[in-house]
């Protein structure tokens, strides 16, 4: 890969990488540091990654260090933090995408990050097994799973509406 | 014996099942003989059993009886959101599709549920952009950001230098300098306009090796000479000064390199090597320190060197006629040679 491609690389999957990583962990400082550690890792390995596979590396690459990000941030939690009781949402949604942001940011992380790159990207199951390691069984699984969930969610706050 | 006209049938039917042991057979077979009438039925039933038709024979309904997956029957309550996922997800062929619908259509209740699966697609949403976009992206090298002008540069320098070295002793050369007028004439660098003055032929044309080595090896000088490394600075900046906006260019001469004042009336250069300099602003001095070397001279040796502004090699060199006279001085480039012809 040359300087070129990798310029265009930025110019073409920075966005999406940092939407991917914002809905997943849902802070833009950190998901910030995830894309800016991905690059970076790209760039170290400039030579020997191909332009075609770029995008597939820095997916890849970002959801490893955002698992570690989550699971670091999980353990510093566990020690500090008292249980906090789960909040009820008061104010009204705006709108189905707001519904269905609130129901995402519900999903177990496996879930979510394996819908994301099915409907964010237009990954194939093969590819989204790839980029998690997960086998394309276990894709599948968790897709349905989510969808499962996203769907019910939707119908229980239409109800309450 | 067991066997009478009471129970022969079972042994018959056993018998014909293969089912009979063969003493109670060789006994059957003896019953028999002695009743003529039921052996003539036993024939009659074993010709039958020969005759049934085959297992592998069709059954004449055997296509009605088959299932086809999934069909309509197939598509129910306990999988029907099995199939509303599929259908989202792009997975159900057309005909799957329309079952699904039509299963839908009989059940209106579902028709709400399967909305809401297709509702659970996401949409990723374009306003968010990653803010340090720029910042991610890295410096392409100056040879790359120059890609363009590069050819141009080459060419450039070379003529450029050329002329310069013709403007330097104008009473030594006759001839003209057609090609170069056509091409400096656009150019408002008086230096560069009092060059055309010259009276040389000028030749432009490809150079058909990089470089000439056979020549080098003759008359290669050591490259720490200064005079040798003088007009490589020489050409860079006679280079920048032919691009739009030259105080963009990058500093063209190589840092350690800072030419000396020039002594009036002494026409060999003096050059040196002291502490490092900035020299992008010494185009004036420059100009000013070439009209007094004498190019013909110092182009009896080779310059060799490299030149930062266009990032490609630059040689001078001379050639000799058959009385040893110099006869030609050439200024080769990466891709281009300008050759100028001395009038002896």
């Amino acid at each position: 890969m040359t300087i070129a491609e990798f310029n265009k690389t930025v110019d073409d999957h920075a966005d999406g990488l940092y939407r991917f990583i914002l809905k997943n962990i849902g802070d833009s400082e950190n998901a910030r540091d995830v894309v800016q550690d991905s690059f970076e890792k790209l760039w170290t390995r400039i030579s020997s990654v191909d332009s075609g596979k770029a995008k597939s590396y820095l997916f890849t690459t970002a959801f490893h260090t955002m698992i570690d990000m989550i699971r670091k941030n999980k353990r510093t939690c566990d020690l500090d933090i008292e249980k906090v009781e789960p909040q009820l949402r008061t104010e009204p949604y705006n709108g189905l995408s707001e519904i269905l942001e609130d129901a995402v940011s519900k999903l177990p992380v496996d879930q979510r990050t394996v819908v994301l790159l099915r409907d964010y990207e237009g990954y194939r199951y093969d590819e989204i097994a790839q980029i998690t390691g997960l086998s394309e069984s276990q894709v599948k699984v968790y897709i349905f799973r989510a969808r499962m969930f996203l769907k019910n969610y939707i119908g229980s706050i239409e109800t309450l509406i | 014996m067991a066997i009478n006209r009471l129970n022969y049938e079972e042994y018959l039917a056993d018998y014909l099942d293969s089912n009979l042991d063969p003493v109670l057979s060789a006994e059957l077979m003896v019953f028999l003989s002695e009743n003529p009438d039921l052996e003539r039925q036993y024939r009659e039933l074993e010709a039958r059993s020969h005759s049934m038709p085959a297992e592998t024979s069709p059954c004449p309904h055997k296509e009605s009886l088959k299932k086809d997956f999934p069909d309509v029957e197939a598509v129910q309550e306990s999988n029907v959101d099995e199939f509303c996922i599929a259908a989202i997800e792009g997975l159900l062929k057309d005909e799957d599709r329309q079952r699904l619908l039509r299963y839908i259509d009989l059940h209106p209740q579902r028709a709400e549920d399967f909305k809401r699966y297709e509702q659970t697609i996401l949409r990723p949403d374009f306003h968010l952009s990653f803010p340090g976009k720029e910042m991610l992206k890295k410096a392409l090298p100056i040879r790359s950001r120059y890609n363009g002008f590069r050819n141009i540069l080459r060419i450039a320098a070379v003529i450029a230098a050329l002329v310069m070295v013709i403007a330097i002793n104008p009473g030594e050369r006759s001839g003209k300098l057609a090609y170069m007028n056509g091409f400096l004439s656009t150019h408002t660098n008086p230096w560069i306009e009092a060059a055309g003055k010259s009276t040389t032929n000028i030749e432009i044309r490809e150079t058909p090796s990089k470089f000439a080595t056979d020549i080098e090896k003759k008359v290669a000088i050591a490259p720490d000479k200064p005079e040798t490394m003088a007009y490589l600075p020489l050409i860079s900046n006679i280079a920048a000064s032919l691009l739009p906006n030259p105080h963009r260019a990058l500093p063209p001469v190589e840092k350690s390199l800072v030419l000396q004042p020039v002594i009036p009336g002494n026409n060999e250069l003096t050059a040196s090597l002291p502490e490092r300099k900035k020299t992008g602003s010494d185009i004036p001095d420059l100009l000013g320190l070439v009209r007094k070397v004498d190019i013909w001279k110092t182009a009896g040796k080779i310059v060799d060197g490299f030149n930062y502004l266009t990032e490609s090699r630059i040689q001078f060199y001379s050639t000799l006629d058959d009385q040893g006279k110099m006869s030609d001085l050439i200024i080769t480039a990466e891709a281009f040679s300008v050759v100028s012809h001395k009038n002896n």
